[in-house]
């Protein structure tokens, strides 16, 4: 059956614990092919693991007192952790390279931050869609911007981007763009990187 | 009157929508990822046009135990508001959940779209 390959097992898909220098790392290493067709046939991504229960408990294996009391909740950071590495999925899912195998998520826990990164192979046409719209995004106020995709009507294709504009004015995450080229196949390998703070305020 | 209830199971996502035509009230649990041309996102857009249509005078949309709902849901949520904002006579009442990050933190925006939208936290 297709869904017990989305099972997580953990020597396969996720990298072990990593710690040093305060802070915590993990990778989860998804088949992009298997993805794909089951995003293209039923339409639905699979919600069989959580990757914030899965960083949550990282993080209380580097350190059982790992949340002190100034810290959001964790049901909070479980959910954020959820929603932000979902959409980057999505992201990589819908726009990676046909040819590409893999998608990579990783996920880097400090005191002060999260960071959710996701790195999948993408073309150059796919790269230069990319370039335009951060630079857009750069130039324009998220906040207004946010409001504006809200506002258009669904039908138009403009909406890949809402889920990163949520994670700026929502999540108070902060989105940093990575590409590298990979010269031998004329790609390009893209990073995502999402930032976001778990300090409460 | 009967409510209306259609129940979509997924093996991997777990949804339901509760509409009751009588009192007006629209209810999505579970957990939603809605995905372009797909079944649920047509069937909750059809739901949302349906009820629009009535232009009823009060409308509730219960989220409250929707525990995950993508950037698109929360468009197609987003879309709904609007629409009932030119409408100019629904007035929308949207109860949510404290505890249900998604909803504290990104559901709010409706009011930006919508100012005389009213929230139910509970």
């Amino acid at each position: 059956m297709m869904t017990t390959k989305y099972e997580l097992h953990l020597k396969e898909f996720l990298e072990p614990l990593k710690y040093n220098d305060g802070c915590s790392e993990a990778y989860f290493l998804l088949n992009y092919q298997l993805l794909k067709t089951e995003y293209d046939k039923s339409g639905l991504l699979i919600h069989r693991f959580s990757f914030g229960e899965i960083a949550l408990q990282f993080m209380k294996t580097i350190d059982a007192s790992y949340f002190q009391q100034d810290l959001l909740s964790e049901s909070e950071i479980r959910q954020s952790i959820d929603y932000i590495a979902n959409e980057l999925l999505e992201n990589s899912i819908k726009y990676s390279d046909t040819t590409a195998t893999r998608i990579k998520l990783e996920v880097k826990v400090t005191t002060q931050t999260i960071t959710v990164t996701s790195t999948n192979v993408i073309s150059q046409n796919r790269a230069n869609i990319f370039f335009d719209y951060i630079r857009k995004l750069k130039s324009s106020n998220p906040s207004e911007l946010y409001i504006e995709q809200l506002e258009q009507r669904l039908s138009d294709n403009n909406k890949s981007g809402l889920g990163l504009l949520s994670m700026i004015n929502d999540y108070k995450a902060e989105i940093n763009w990575k590409f590298t080229s990979i010269e031998h196949i004329h790609k390009i390998l893209s990073h995502v990187i999402v930032r976001f703070p778990i300090q409460s305020t | 009157m009967n409510n209306l209830t259609e129940s979509m199971k997924n093996k991997s996502l777990s949804y339901s929508i509760d509409y009751d035509c009588e009192a007006e009230i629209i209810s999505l649990s579970g957990k939603l990822h809605l995905v372009q041309r797909e079944k649920a996102f047509h069937e909750i857009l059809s739901w949302f046009d349906l009820v629009i249509d009535k232009e009823p005078p009060r409308v509730l949309l219960d989220v409250s135990n929707l525990e995950y709902l993508n950037s698109l849901g929360i468009s197609v949520i987003a879309k709904f508001v609007i629409r009932a904002r030119d409408k100019k006579s629904i007035h929308v009442v949207v109860k949510a959940s404290e505890e249900i990050i998604w909803q504290t933190k990104s559901l709010v925006n409706l009011k930006r779209i919508m100012p005389s939208l009213e929230f139910f936290f509970c």
